[in-house]
């Protein structure tokens, strides 16, 4: 495995994937395509030009007032869980 | 005779021209038929459409009219899967809230319509379902990723259809379709409830056959909502009622570094055409360009971006709270166990090469210059609606693909740039339109028109000129 393999494989763990052997070329020839994707920017000069987080300016985040607005019930929010106890999901041990 | 428009069927209906139980029945038997067709469904939901029915008074427009939503929006106690492994089983305890809308003006739901997985793609070959297929033609696709959306609208069994458009995931299809397909302003239309793809680019939206239909569903769907805090504040305008084609002296831009690079010559003769029609309707028509290079960085700024914010919204699709659970030793297994199990290969690709952008070491050179480009072209598309009040370009270069076909070059301008060119109306936010403008080999083409931010109205009356003069209005294919 070289350098590139390991680590998109480490960086698969860090997103929460196993990539497995099988899947590793595909990867492989995505990345060097995202790679170029990266490379194409370089070449603009982006100079004091401010990143653009949205299409263009809105205030999106203020205060308002701390009413419960929309709520939904302890039934409803646990009603897609695969695995409940106690009206709490369940998962593996994690304290010895 | 289940083809009719939004306003036909509300004219037979309300005047009891035709018994809507029997219409109802009519449609379910063409739903049958075309989902063998053309597999463009998840779920039917007959028993809700029908249900739906029985509170129809036909008052409004929209009232007893049939729909489809892409099933990326989530429709309470009706499963929604966004075609993808993780949600199979997943069923909402929440409408999005263009479902409430909608619901409220008395629309009946006929079913969740296949998409590109998590809406991540241009073909719809993807979806957990398998492909869709081309109303026009099923040996073809019928584009991504709202395919089954554009498909259901195409082949006459509804007379609208949401989907959604993050790089123009509405336009390709609607285009490939032969329909009419809006990605209205970013901001218009509240999008809570709709499983994100990329946050900063996704849009709400719908296919129609006619632009009179589309006036109607984009207002029933406009306007602020709390829940999503970049809906806009802005007043909604009456856009069917003011719907004009009178189109004489508005000023519309040829962008000539997208049509220059059209390769068939039928689909240029095509476009040379819409051009000559919309001079004879009185508009100032006018060739403009951007900076080439700079138009060579969409689909690079569209991949990092759009990945990105992709990896990060769904971190949340972890198989605990909600979605596809496999067992594991520890917490992290179960999620890693779910994950791997739960998306197809090129979604986890995507995100991956998302988090590779996202790392703190990488985040400068790879996402935030991504944004920093993506302020450069915004701004050389503003430069143009300082002057014009449309931006015309060609849908694309080419019809329908083969199911099975690749696009050859992906490092040519055609590609590049003709191909991947609607992604401007997502950086920028603004409305775009994809109108039926033709037929080459028996498939349909089509044209794209987009606005200033919060134009619709201009977008429609042009579209709506456009669409007058030829001859392509509530077309649709049930056969071949």
């Amino acid at each position: 495995m070289n350098d590139i393999e390991k680590m998109l494989k480490q960086l698969g763990r860090k997103t929460m994937f196993d990539v497995s052997d099988e899947e590793m070329p595909a990867l492989i020839e995505e990345y060097n395509v995202f790679m170029s994707h990266v490379q194409a920017l370089e070449a603009i000069d982006t100079t004091d030009v401010e990143p653009l987080a949205f299409p263009y300016e809105i205030e999106t985040t203020y205060l308002r007032d701390d009413d419960e607005t929309y709520v939904i019930s302890r039934e409803d929010a646990l009603k897609n869980a695969k695995n409940i106890q106690d009206n709490q999901i369940k998962v593996p041990k994690v304290v010895g | 005779m289940i083809q009719y428009s939004i306003e036909e069927l509300h004219q037979l209906f309300a005047s009891k021209a035709i018994d809507p139980k029997a219409y109802y029945d009519e449609l379910f038997e063409e739903v049958e038929l075309q989902q063998k067709r053309l597999n463009a469904f998840v779920t039917i939901t007959k028993e809700k459409a029908y249900a739906d029915l029985k509170e129809a008074h036909f008052e409004n427009l929209l009232n007893g009219i049939p729909y489809v939503l892409k099933d990326n929006y989530n429709t309470k106690g009706i499963k929604t899967t966004a075609s993808s492994r993780m949600l199979e089983d997943y069923v909402p305890v929440y409408n999005a809230h263009v479902v409430d809308l909608l619901s409220k003006q008395g629309v009946c739901l006929v079913g969740k319509a296949s998409m590109d997985e998590l809406a991540m793609g241009g073909t719809n070959k993807s979806a957990l379902t398998g492909p869709v297929y081309n109303p026009w033609d099923t040996s073809r696709i019928a584009g991504g990723s709202s395919g089954g959306s554009a498909a259901l609208v195409a082949s006459g069994v509804v007379p609208f259809a949401l989907g959604s458009d993050t790089g123009d995931s509405i336009r390709k299809p609607a285009g490939f379709c032969g329909i009419v397909g809006f990605k209205p302003t970013w901001g218009r239309i509240s999008r809570y409830g709709v499983i994100p793809y990329a946050s900063s680019l996704d849009t709400v939206g719908a296919f129609t056959r006619n632009v009179r239909d589309m006036a109607i569903v984009t207002e029933a769907m406009a306007g602020r909502d709390n829940r999503d805090m970049t809906s806009s504040f802005k007043e909604v305008p009456h856009y069917l009622e003011n719907l004009t084609d009178d189109i004489k002296g508005l000023k519309i831009a040829v962008l000539t570094s997208v049509s220059d690079e059209i390769r068939n010559p039928e689909i240029k003769a095509n476009f040379e055409s819409i051009v000559e029609t919309l001079k004879n309707l009185g508009a100032i028509v006018e060739n403009v360009t951007m900076p080439t290079q700079l138009m060579r960085t969409l689909l690079p700024t569209y991949t990092i971006i759009a990945n990105s914010e992709a990896t990060s919204n769904h971190s949340c699709l972890d198989g605990i709270k909600y979605g596809n659970r496999q067992p594991g030793k520890t917490t992290d297994d179960v999620m890693i166990n779910s994950r791997t199990h739960g998306f197809g290969d090129h979604i986890k690709r995507r995100f991956i090469l998302g988090n590779l952008a996202l790392a703190t070491e990488n985040q400068e050179r790879m996402f935030r210059k991504a944004q920093r480009v993506r302020r450069l072209i915004v701004e050389e598309l503003n430069k143009i609606y300082q002057d014009y009040d449309i931006i015309l370009t060609p849908n694309g270069g080419s019809i329908a693909p083969k199911v099975d076909e690749a696009y050859d070059d992906r490092l040519s301008d055609e590609y590049l740039i003709l191909e991947n060119h609607l992604s401007l109306a997502n950086f920028a936010g603004t409305p775009s339109l994809s109108l039926p403008s033709g037929f080459v080999d028996g498939m349909p083409i089509a044209v794209n028109l987009s606005g200033r931010i919060f134009e619709e109205q201009t977008v429609l009356n042009c579209a709506y000129a456009l669409e007058n003069a030829l001859n392509f209005k509530n077309q649709y294919k049930r056969e071949g």
